[in-house]
């Protein structure tokens, strides 16, 4: 079975993207980011709540902060979590930031147009500028009896050398427990987001499904988890943490891009997580992740 | 709770509106922290004040001697900002609290004063020392260009306006990406000019027991010759012509301003239409060599829509492999080129041959967005790694 699984992801993986917001396919929870991403059917724990909005009433009431970087861009992300006893919300941004980047503009001479372009520099320096994508959401989650199911909405505006684009979307996901496992399935930008231009150009974020399962062995200390995530490629990653005590908890796992470890501290109200992912595509390929939250009852 | 969360989240909007507005011009620092030619940027800046501009405009002529009547307007402004006007060789340190120029390199003569000052003056005009703080902690206040026009106006003033002899300073410091002609190792056939004779000679001199070398290095720009001898690192000779290049062109068009106004910086340029690359550096060919190429990619944004491409150019010291992958900001590989070492793309010298139409390798157009083009240059000297971020917007 897992050789089937393995053999149908990579025959379904393409090769490049033309979505917008392809950042959004990092992974903003860094307790995931250890297990490689895995996050659709892990069971109490809201900060999965990007990836999945019923993970919102299995939390705790909480403050969530992360930062990462990755192919020159700096990653932040924060969350609120807010749980009653049949439901629960969670309010939250995100935000990508990468600067530097230099303008240029093919010299306007007619002169140089003609000119061979090893005889003098093609390009105009002009300065040099940013972008920056910000994601707010809005989450809530119900507790069902057959199960826990969310949505959330969020709402997109970037800023990409001063040009401003700006999409909203929608997400979905349910968890249930059946016996000792643990089934999640979400999908994010449901029915297809439209990211609109100010130059009246519209591009499209195309939904992105995730299904899987999670189940506790050896007396519950190791959580392993397995799932697939499917948007332009299908990714499919395996996961496992193993809680040494009640403080500290290790992870670790493999997906089609990358092999990931990752450390939880748990202090009283805070824990820390950190996250190493290998990304085995990049050539800057080593990207570290930090979490802190306060959490509370 | 929820109080404090919602503060932050309209800090943050309140930070992200200010934030994305920011556009600078003068941002190529990583630029030059990549090629470390800070060292050699102020040579060429030292040598085109010294032979040029102080020559040929009154208002910025340095004067040799401290207790001269007449200075220039420059001169005055430094005076002003030292806080003294005594010799800069005694009493070093004895700058009033007032000073926002206060050296204390003892082997700088008063002239060498002013041209340092010219130096720090123009990269804070231009924002570059706005980063570099450190690099100038002891000797200089004004690190910003707000900084300069209020504690330096007169400085700024005259660092930012074109003088009565209609020479403009550079709007934009000179980056490294700026590239003139290709260079060429051929003997420049021209005769050095007498003026200059006694300044190769120094050059010479400075190098001891080495056999007088040839010059055999030689490029052009806007017709201004620039030559180096066979101890100068080729891409010294190409950075100065660079420096050369962007002083011409302060608009940035790709040709110079206006003739008239080009015969006039000519003259402030060396005063003979010609400059020489100073031997300061100490820096070995083969360190050189193994400095990542800087990468340029223009026009940046491009439309692919309209069936816009955006071209690459670097310059490389040797032969070499050249593999280049374009990344999506998740990770993504959407496009790859190679070239073969020695060929099209992969030649010793300014290549600008690798070019991207905004199709992933199926043959679709990518989405809005920044791409980070990395670039990996493998020679007989190693491999070096770079990278160029590139706008796609439709």
């Amino acid at each position: 079975m897992i050789r089937l699984c393995l053999l149908l992801c990579i025959g379904l993986s393409v090769w490049g993207t033309n979505q917008a917001a392809d950042y959004l396919r990092n992974q903003f929870n860094v307790r995931s980011s250890g297990m490689s991403g895995a996050s659709v059917a892990i069971p109490n724990d809201h900060r999965f709540v990007y990836n999945n909005p019923a993970t919102v009433i299995q939390g705790r009431n909480g403050v969530s902060f992360a930062n990462f970087g990755k192919i020159e861009t700096q990653y932040y992300a924060l969350n609120y979590n807010k749980v009653y006893e049949k439901f629960g919300f969670n309010l939250g941004f995100r935000n990508a930031h990468l600067d530097d980047i230099i303008l240029t503009e093919t010299s306007q001479n007619p002169d140089i147009s003609n000119t061979p372009l090893a005889d003098y520099t093609p390009h105009t320096v002009l300065g040099s500028s940013s972008w920056d994508a910000f994601v707010y959401h809005g989450a809530t989650a119900y507790s069902m009896p057959w199960a826990d199911v969310g949505i959330s909405m969020h709402y997109i505006h970037e800023n990409l050398v001063g040009y401003t684009g700006h999409a909203i979307g929608f997400n979905a996901g349910m968890l249930t427990r059946y016996q000792d496992y643990t089934f999640g399935a979400s999908v994010l930008n449901a029915g297809t987001s439209a990211m609109r231009w100010e130059n009246g150009t519209v591009e499209f974020i195309e939904p992105t499904y995730a299904i899987g399962a999670s189940t506790r062995i050896l007396e519950d200390k190791l959580l392993v988890t397995s799932e697939i995530q499917t948007q332009y490629d299908t990714n499919w990653i395996l996961g496992a943490e193993l809680q040494l005590n009640s403080a500290v908890a290790l992870r670790v796992g493999n997906s089609n891009t990358n092999l990931s470890f990752g450390v939880g501290i748990a202090l009283q109200s805070y824990e820390v997580s950190v996250s190493y992912q290998h990304e085995n595509r990049l050539y800057n390929n080593d990207i570290f992740k930090l979490e802190v939250s306060l959490l509370w009852d | 709770m929820l109080r404090v969360f919602i503060g932050l989240i309209i800090s943050t909007v309140a930070f992200g509106a200010i934030h994305v507005q920011t556009v600078s011009v003068n941002a190529t620092e990583s630029v030059f922290l990549d090629y470390n030619k800070t060292q050699i940027l102020q040579s060429n800046l030292s040598l085109i004040f010294e032979n040029g501009l102080g020559k040929v405009s009154d208002a910025f002529k340095p004067t040799n001697n401290v207790s001269a009547v007449q200075k220039s307007t420059f001169n005055i402004a430094m005076d002003a900002a030292r806080g003294r006007t005594a010799e800069a060789t005694t009493n070093l340190k004895a700058y009033p609290s007032t000073a926002s120029y206060y050296p204390t390199d003892s082997n700088c003569d008063y002239k060498c004063l002013i041209t340092r000052y010219f130096y720090l003056g123009l990269l804070s005009v231009t924002g570059y020392n706005a980063n570099r703080q450190e690099k100038t902690i002891g000797e200089w206040e004004p690190h910003t260009p707000q900084l300069m026009l209020a504690i330096d106006p007169d400085a700024t003033q005259l660092l930012i306006s074109e003088t009565s002899e209609g020479i403009a300073m550079p709007r934009i410091l000179p980056n490294g990406l700026y590239m003139p002609k290709e260079i060429t190792a051929t003997t420049p056939t021209f005769n050095i000019a007498p003026t200059l004779n006694a300044t190769v000679s120094q050059n010479l001199a400075s190098l001891g027991t080495i056999n007088v070398p040839s010059f055999n290095k030689y490029t052009a720009v806007f017709d201004v010759h620039v030559i180096g001898h066979e101890l100068v690192p080729t891409n010294h000779v190409l950075y100065a012509a660079n420096t050369l290049a962007q002083w011409l062109d302060n608009q940035r068009v790709g040709t110079p301003n206006t003739w008239e106004t080009v015969v006039r910086q000519l003259t402030a340029v060396s005063g003979s239409a010609l400059i020489l690359v100073p031997n300061a550096s100490t820096q070995s060919l083969a360190a050189i060599n193994l400095s990542a190429p800087g990468v340029l990619n223009g026009p940046n944004p491009f439309n692919p829509g309209i069936g816009q491409t955006t071209r690459f150019q670097y310059t490389l010291g040797n032969d070499s492999t050249v593999e280049m992958h374009i990344y999506s900001l998740s990770g993504t590989k959407v496009y790859e080129a190679h070239r073969q070492r020695g060929k099209r793309g992969g030649a010793k010298g300014f290549n600008s041959d690798i070019t991207w139409d905004g199709r992933n390798n199926h043959g679709n157009m990518v989405a809005n967005g920044v791409y980070v083009a990395y670039f990996k240059f493998t020679s007989i000297d190693g491999t070096v790694f770079s990278k160029c971020k590139v706008v796609v917007y439709k």
